[in-house]
């Protein structure tokens, strides 16, 4: 695993922490650990997928610009 | 018998008894020589168990008969045996059967006399030539289809040089013959024949060489047994067909030539193609291939227009056109994709988000409560736990603090 996780990764470890956290089970100190490590895992996914949306939106943009002039109108 | 018979003396007659008669007939006839007699065979017996052949002969007219014996050794020496009908020369001397009194020949030697002898003679050569191999099948050359000059061997003027000329032009208008006539019967026959042959095997342009007689007896066909025309017929290196006589007439010839024909206009028909069938044929064939031709230029033509009336063919931009929207609808598909997706995971982690900030304090920190932990991360929830001057973080509902104790209440 490199130092960045994929946003697959993240997001499952995330999800495993919600459900720790679910099952109450856990101390306050690891609650608190896990939240804090939730929310940073957040804001990583949140990132990623910000990046990939504005990749999207640069792409469509793209391919709408190359489709006009061909298009039927 | 050899005593003369002594006579009984009636007065001054003098009678001989039968046997006295016919012993004295018998000497008389001992004392004539060996004659040579020429009759036809009129009657024949020969059994395995006896030492005799009885034989009748007659002349050709059938007036006269004699009776005549031949001992069965002598008899079955002859090769092929005489038949009924046969004209012989018998050397024979007269004797008498002195028991019925009757007069016979006793022959020495038989001789055939006319054809009989011809056909022994021919016999003969026959089966010196089968032994040398002239009459293989293996030799025999196949006919040309289509000769460009038949050779013709033929009496000079005969009626079947007409018959193979007529016939075969008849067939085949364009035929050409090259005729040597010939005497086909008589002394000098067979070499002038044999030199015929010769050459018209020597003419490149001869490609079959017919050989034809017309009927006759054995003896004017005999040229055509004679072993100079058979070898002839045998060296040459054009296939020969031979045409002598009628059907049943069986002279060496045909059994050296490729190709025995019956009759010379039957000859005539093996030699040449019949030119109207064969024009027949050749249009009939003509005909069907015009017909296929024709039915496969249909039913290529049908499929063209088949193929050429679909709307693919008929107007080319529909094939474009649903190309083209089949391209639209997967962009279509890619451009909803990748943001629906974005989406989907926005959402998804929208909701784990949602219920991580409810399971954490995050809402008690938003009312104004804080979370005070020891350097080490602890959670503290008694003052007695640091001491003045220790590092503490605080957290709240937004963000947090790093601090120093600087008094502890108990």
């Amino acid at each position: 695993m490199s130092d960045e996780p994929t946003f697959e990764q993240a997001r499952d470890e995330l999800e495993q922490i919600v459900r720790k956290l679910e099952d109450g089970n856990t101390t306050l100190d690891e609650a608190i650990g896990l939240w804090e490590r939730g929310e940073q895992l957040h804001a990583l996914c949140r990132a990623q997928l910000d990046q990939a949306e504005a990749r999207v939106a640069e792409l469509l943009r793209r391919m709408d610009a190359a489709e006009k002039p061909a298009g039927d109108g | 018998m050899s005593a003369k018979p002594v006579p009984i003396s009636y007065g001054d007659r003098r009678v001989f008894s039968v046997s006295g008669f016919n012993q004295g007939i018998a000497w008389y006839l001992k004392r004539l020589p060996a004659v040579w007699v020429e009759g036809e065979i009129a009657e024949l017996r020969r059994n395995d168990r006896w030492g005799l052949v009885f034989i009748v002969l007659k002349d050709t007219d059938g007036r006269s008969t004699l009776s005549a014996t031949m001992t069965r050794q002598r008899f079955d020496a002859l090769e092929p045996p005489p038949q009924v009908g046969e004209r012989v020369h018998a050397l024979g001397r007269s004797e008498i059967w002195e028991r019925r009194g009757e007069l016979r020949l006793t022959v020495i030697k038989l001789e055939r006399f006319g054809v009989g002898m011809l056909l022994q003679q021919i016999e003969v050569l026959r089966a010196r030539l089968a032994a040398e191999g002239l009459f293989a099948p293996d030799r025999k050359r196949p006919l040309p289809f289509l000769p460009r000059t038949i050779g013709l061997v033929c009496g000079s003027d005969a009626a079947a040089k007409r018959d193979v000329v007529e016939t075969a032009e008849a067939r085949y208008p364009p035929a050409r013959f090259r005729v040597m006539e010939v005497p086909v019967q008589g002394a000098g026959a067979p070499a002038r024949i044999a030199g015929a042959l010769r050459l018209l095997d020597a003419d490149p342009q001869v490609d079959v060489i017919v050989v034809a007689r017309g009927g006759g007896s054995v003896e004017d066909l005999l040229a055509f047994s004679d072993e100079l025309v058979c070898r002839a017929v045998a060296a040459s290196t054009t296939p020969v067909v031979s045409a002598i006589g009628h059907e049943q007439d069986n002279p060496l010839v045909d059994l050296v030539a490729d190709v025995r024909a019956g009759t010379p206009s039957l000859a005539a028909k093996l030699i040449v193609p019949d030119h109207a069938a064969e024009t027949a044929r050749l249009d009939t064939l003509l005909a069907r291939a015009g017909r296929a031709l024709e039915g496969n230029t249909a039913r290529s033509r049908r499929l063209l227009e088949l193929l050429a009336s679909r709307p693919a063919f008929r107007s080319p931009e529909t094939w474009i056109s649903v190309r083209r929207e089949r391209l639209h609808n997967a962009a279509e598909g890619l451009r909803r994709a990748a943001p629906d997706r974005v989406q989907r995971e926005a959402l998804r982690l929208r909701h784990d988000h949602d219920r991580l900030r409810l399971l954490g304090p995050a809402a008690t920190l938003e009312r104004g409560y804080a979370i005070v932990q020891d350097a080490a991360g602890a959670v503290l929830r008694d003052a007695a736990a640091v001491a003045p001057s220790d590092d503490i973080g605080v957290r709240l509902g937004r963000g947090g603090l790093r601090a120093t104790v600087t008094e502890v209440r108990e």
